[in-house]
């Protein structure tokens, strides 16, 4: 559920902003854009609490679940400082507390470098606490926003994401993140300055022992092989080890395979065989159906079989006549006929 | 029955408070900052400010 529906249906939500003043800007609007850029807002949702001057509170990022927005907005309710009187707070005595706040309301208001400072101290103070709190995660992205905005350096990145990287207690997801978030930079970076980190991401992730984020893992490796190693056949193997084990009877991990080969324009013919199989085992048309259809559709047109594409994408778009998107697919193949 | 019937009332008058008590209370909507900061002027209420982009 999103905030807009918690305050609109959920109690504790509605809760927590009794006595309040709710104010919403759309970051597309031009009055939108002048708040964003008033409060430094570069990732949505974010929240920032003001008093009745207008003095910020706190800000955080993301609405989570009710529970846990609720909880945020009792914890700033229950010490209603400002965020100026929590910096001096913290800087007469230090707590890990209000260095994760702040560190979160640094982060939220777009002074990235500040965020990773008070994250750095939560660390120090109390790291069982701040990891609770994912700090070693949010001080991730805020580096790696600061060195986007060029508010941070990119040798500190650099050494950072390293360290975070190559920390035992690294949470994977978080690591999966960062390690996606520089294979999407390379491009724009260049391997000669961030080649030398992707391979550290790249070793963690080979070498990672934790069965939940094993096929976003193989996933990541598999990109990799592609992107950087330029090696194909070592990628499709990171891709089938991504796939769960019954995948070559599971409609849906049979399409994703044909879809992964087509983006990576490698093994089309074993694709169009396996998109094919995936097509077999669903029964039902529909969305889903044709979804699948259209991935059999562009491996057909990517072998040159145009024909065979459109007469793929017209039967897809027989099942979903009203979607935009197949239609569109079909004036891409026609064109190229 | 008259204690039966006097129960049930009871019974009653406990659900009806129940219900007030988890009554969602309604919340304040501002449309401009202003009108935000003007609703909670001179009181401990904050002003809640959720960014959002649509599309």
């Amino acid at each position: 559920m999103d905030f807009a529906r918690g305050v609109e249906n959920d109690a504790t939500v509605r809760n927590a902003l009794q006595n309040q003043v709710l104010i919403t800007f759309d970051a597309g609007t031009p009055v939108g854009k002048e708040f964003v850029e008033k409060y430094g807002v570069a990732v949505y949702p974010t929240f920032i609490v003001l008093n009745d001057k207008g003095e910020v509170l706190h800000a955080w990022i993301g609405y989570g679940s009710a529970e846990k927005w609720s909880g945020v907005m009792d914890e700033i309710k229950a010490d209603s400082i400002t965020l100026e009187t929590r910096k001096e707070r913290f800087a007469s005595a230090p707590t890990a507390r209000n260095a994760i706040l702040l560190g979160k309301a640094y982060r939220a208001t777009g002074k990235y470098s500040n965020a990773v400072n008070y994250f750095d101290q939560a660390l120090e103070l109390d790291a069982t606490a701040a990891k609770a709190a994912e700090v070693p995660f949010k001080r991730i992205r805020s580096l790696f926003s600061g060195a986007s905005n060029g508010s941070i350096s990119f040798p500190e990145t650099v050494a950072a994401t390293e360290k975070f990287l190559l920390d035992p207690d690294l949470d994977y997801d978080a690591g999966l993140w960062a390690a996606n978030t520089l294979l999407r930079a390379a491009g724009q970076i260049g391997l000669e300055r961030i080649g030398p980190l992707l391979q550290v991401a790249q070793t963690v992730m080979l070498n990672a022992d934790d069965d939940p984020s094993r096929g976003d893992r193989m996933q990541f490796l598999a990109k990799y092989s592609l992107q950087i190693d330029e090696d194909p056949e070592q990628a499709l193997i990171y891709c089938r080890r991504s796939l769960p084990v019954d995948w070559e009877t599971n409609s849906s991990a049979l399409n994703d395979f044909a879809w992964w080969c087509y983006e990576a324009n490698i093994n089309l013919e074993e694709a169009e065989e396996m998109a094919r199989k995936g097509l077999e085992l669903k029964a039902e048309d529909g969305f889903d159906k044709a979804n699948s259809i259209d991935t059999l559709a562009q491996i057909l047109f990517a072998q040159g079989k145009r024909a065979e594409a459109i007469e793929q994408i017209r039967l897809a778009i027989t099942m979903v006549p009203d979607n935009d998107y197949f239609r569109e697919q079909l004036k891409v193949f026609e064109s190229n006929l | 029955m008259k204690r039966l019937a006097c129960l049930m009332s009871l019974l009653m008058l406990l659900i009806l408070i129940s219900s007030c008590a988890q009554r969602n209370e309604e919340v304040f909507v501002a449309t401009t900052m202003a009108e935000a900061l003007d609703h909670i002027a001179g009181t401990t209420g904050l002003v809640v400010v959720d960014f959002k982009i649509d599309g």
